[in-house]
């Protein structure tokens, strides 16, 4: 199916940046961490009519994009995803607060510039999430998380996650082939299909599970992923994350 | 259902990622007493199963349209509702980073929203109430259908209310509520139907998962004053979001922390004092703060000066880039 | 002592279902494998092949006869000195290849033991030398080709050092090339190897010794070249005979 077919080549694509050579690539991953989380808070903090302060906010992730040489387009459609629930919720603005909020120019009410303000907050807060993602592999953003006690269970599960998607996406995408194959002009799965189809997958899931249950403990598994290579703290973190921190607490508080 | 960042405040946030983080909290700790080793291939492979099989489409006969499978039951109908609720965490946080389903700061309402009412209400409370012990077809059917229900119209009911608590939309409560619910019931039932099919076939083909097979004994540890508790923190969230919606007066706020607990001190983490501080960070941001600066926020001048620096920033990026670094040639590969 | 002495070992899966008898599997198996020696494992499907390597790290429990490893008995208590000495090789390499690169696979087990980073660097370089994956240290796992999956796979298990290695369909969809590679790897492996396939040929070129399964039980224990050359011994025992020999 399309959707798993895109799914697949944008796990390829974001994997591949991430572990392209750059310096974004080379920041600690604990910097970037903190700096994303560190600038969505602020974000999300503007007030809905700041639309200029929302603006400015775009700063961080247009200079991102170019000084890293980070691809947008793919971030276009994840952006996409994110339009729809944030039209639908903020279509309505427009047309319960008209109060107007600007005296000296043409009839601008609160409801447009909220939405306004939604729509740029959607799409920088989704700018920031990619690009800590498509400069970050999982396993570097997993010993940033072990770094701040994310219990150990919650990493490594998100590791096996991560190295299993691919797997089963791979698997889901032959299963509907198949299925589609033997029943030309259907869209979806069928409902008669629905259990056996979803179900041999789950089984298959499980034997696997207990494959590599086996295979970890073989090799002297006891609970958590041991640590590998880590990127150092340079003097290039301690620079991106004070930029980062100073310049969004000017543009939000002066 | 998967919520994106502009759509909460950082104050409701951060209430979700406590109460998610309690969950996950309460979860891994329920963990301990089963094989914990054992558990976490488990909830790795499964998860990436549940990943992979929401994008299936299931086609609904008689209409032109596909549902999908949300995994919450399934999870914790297979593996318990503890190492359901962590794998579920994981796949949202894994949707969110890397295909941008849902934002990193909503985070913690989408788990609560779609793990923490799938996994312990509808595959725990629910499934115990009509399988228990003793699954049948029918039962499995009515348990999948309701419990799939009930989980989306608490998740939907509590979309709505963090994003009206935070300030986002001025979509009246029932309009937005109007809204909401119907289409949940729809894609509940769906959904009910869908897990349903693949529990009914799991059943009949090895039986053996669905009884309470889960590494931490299908939830057969968790006692009474658990499931008080977790329900007691679902209660005062919404309550607490409610009372706020009702009205912005702190005091009526700790009128409901009173009524729900009994004292004005909420034991465990975070005192009262903490939480009625980050709702009142939220109320400034109410309609009631709308002029404070909205004239500077919305000038003309601003806003043209803010796209001005913009088009800087994109600029300065442009020019002050590395030179691009060549690929180098890899040996025999793929 | 050993790498591996088997002693009257027997198996058999509980029953599934009530009034049903316990499915035997395994019965009266007993051989040994000497320093360096390899043996490989050829039976129909279902004569007990898998079980038999599952036993021998542990995975199962035996329900009469004994394991030694290197002198030492496979019971509940020792799984962990065991499995120091001995490297499993699963069938399908995406079940042992479950973390992101190459590197963090193949150090898995050395960062588990306690080795320092210096000599996990080691390990890491030896295990993908022997292995001739050396490069591939930060390729992501999904980016491997089938036959560098096996290989890598058999890396993760040389990175500490086994007397004895279990392999579990080694060959099996790989295309001639990798097949081959696969076999010279094998060969210039110097641990004891119980290799369990059905592909004769694999069998013929990395085994001196074979043992027949059938039915649970070891039909035959011998010479490579005299076991698969044996038509009727083969056929008893679900087989064929390889192609090299058929032609003739």
């Amino acid at each position: 199916m399309d959707r798993i077919d895109r799914a697949v080549s944008d796990f390829h694509s974001m994997e591949e940046e991430a572990r392209g050579k750059g310096w974004l690539q080379d920041l600690n991953p604990l910097t970037k961490l903190f700096c994303t989380v560190f600038y969505l808070v602020i974000l999300l903090s503007f007030h809905k009519y700041d639309l200029s302060g929302v603006l400015l906010m775009g700063a961080y992730p247009v200079l991102l994009f170019t000084l890293g040489r980070i691809p947008v387009r793919p971030m276009w459609r994840r952006m996409a995803l994110i339009l729809i629930p944030i039209c639908l919720v903020g279509i309505a603005n427009p047309f319960f607060d008209r109060t107007p909020v600007s005296a000296g120019t043409p009839a601008i009410t609160g409801g447009m510039v909220s939405m306004v303000t939604l729509l740029l907050k959607g799409l920088f807060a989704v700018s920031a999430a990619y690009l800590l993602m498509v400069t970050t592999t999982m396993e570097d953003l997993c010993r940033a998380l072990r770094k701040l006690h994310v219990p150990a269970v919650l990493v490594t599960v998100i590791m096996l996650v991560h190295r299993y998607l691919i797997v089963f996406l791979q698997a889901a995408d032959k299963l509907t082939d198949a299925y589609r194959l033997r029943a030309p002009g259907r869209k979806g799965i069928h409902f008669r299909q629905w259990g056996s189809l979803a179900g041999m997958l789950l089984l298959r899931s499980v034997d696997r599970a207990d494959a590599v249950y086996q295979s970890m403990t073989l090799r002297g598994f006891h609970g958590e992923f041991p640590s590998g290579r880590e990127k150092p703290f340079t003097r290039t973190d301690l620079a991106f994350i004070s930029i980062t921190v100073i310049a969004s607490i000017i543009i939000r508080y002066l | 259902m998967h919520m994106a960042d502009a759509l909460v405040s950082p104050a409701v946030a951060g209430v979700m990622y406590a109460c998610s983080a309690v969950a996950a909290g309460f979860s891994i700790r329920g963990l301990r007493g089963g094989d914990l080793n054992r558990s976490i291939p488990l909830m790795g492979v499964m998860g990436a199963f549940v990943f992979a099989a929401q994008m299936i489409n299931f086609s609904i006969p008689g209409t032109g349209s596909s549902g999908h499978l949300c995994g919450g039951m399934l999870l914790s109908t297979l593996l318990g509702p503890y190492a359901g609720f962590l794998t579920m965490t994981v796949i949202l946080l894994v949707q969110c980073l890397l295909f941008a389903d849902g934002g990193l700061m909503a985070l913690g309402c989408n788990v609560w929203n779609m793990g923490f009412y799938g996994c312990f209400i509808g595959g725990f409370l629910i499934w115990r109430a009509f399988v228990g012990k003793a699954p049948t077809r029918g039962r499995i059917i009515a348990a999948s259908i309701v419990g799939s229900v009930v989980s989306l119209l608490l998740g939907a009911f509590s979309v709505t209310l963090e994003t009206l608590a935070s300030g986002i939309t001025e979509l009246p409560f029932a309009v937005f509520i109007r809204f909401m619910l119907p289409i949940h019931l729809v894609i509940g039932l769906v959904e009910g139907l869908i897990t349903a099919a693949v529990l009914v076939f799991i059943f009949e083909a090895r039986p053996g998962l669905l009884q309470g097979g889960g590494p931490d004994g299908g939830g057969g540890r968790m006692k009474a004053p658990a499931v008080l508790a977790i329900l007691a923190a679902a209660t005062l969230v919404t309550g607490g979001l409610l009372s706020h919606l009702a009205s912005s007066d702190p005091d009526g706020l700790e009128w409901s922390v009173e009524k729900v607990t009994g004292s004005t001190e909420v034991e465990g983490g975070g005192s009262v004092g903490e939480w009625a501080a980050g709702v009142q960070d939220n109320t400034a941001l109410l309609p009631d703060y709308a002029f404070r600066d909205s004239g500077k926020g919305t000038s003309f001048s601003g806003i043209f000066g803010a796209l001005v620096v913009l088009a800087l920033c994109f600029v300065i990026g442009l020019l002050l880039r590395k030179p691009e670094v060549k690929p180098e040639t890899e040996g025999e590969g793929g | 002592m050993k790498p591996l002495e088997i002693d009257n070992l027997h198996f058999a899966y509980p029953a599934t279902r009530r009034g049903e008898a316990p499915h035997a599997v395994l019965t009266g198996i007993s051989f040994s494998i000497g320093e360096s020696e390899s043996v490989g494992l050829v039976g129909a499907n279902g004569a007990g092949k898998s079980t038999l390597l599952k036993l021998i790290c542990g995975l199962l429990e035996p329900v009469k006869g004994s394991i030694h490893v290197s002198g030492t008995e496979v019971r509940k208590d020792t799984l962990a000195q065991i499995r120091r000495e001995l490297g499993y090789v699963f069938q399908d390499a995406d079940n042992q290849l479950f973390t992101s690169t190459v590197r963090d696979d193949v150090a898995f087990a050395p960062r588990n033991y306690g080795y320092s980073r210096e000599e996990t660097e080691e390990a890491v370089d030896r295990a993908l030398r022997a292995v001739r994956l050396e490069g591939l240290e930060d390729r992501p796992i999904y980016r491997l080709s089938g036959g560098e999956k096996k290989l890598a796979s058999i890396a993760t298990v040389l990175s500490v050092q086994n007397r004895l290695l279990l392999l579990d369909e080694p060959s099996i969809a790989l295309d001639p090339r990798n097949r081959r590679n696969l076999i010279d790897v094998i060969n210039s492996l110097s641990c004891a190897k119980l290799i369990a396939s059905h592909d004769l040929d694999f069998i013929y070129d990395t085994c001196p010794k074979t043992i027949l399964l059938s039915e649970g039980r070891i039909a035959c224990m011998g010479e490579t070249r005299d076991i698969l050359r044996d038509r009727s011994l083969l056929e008893a025992g679900g087989l064929e005979l390889p192609l090299s020999f058929s032609r003739a």
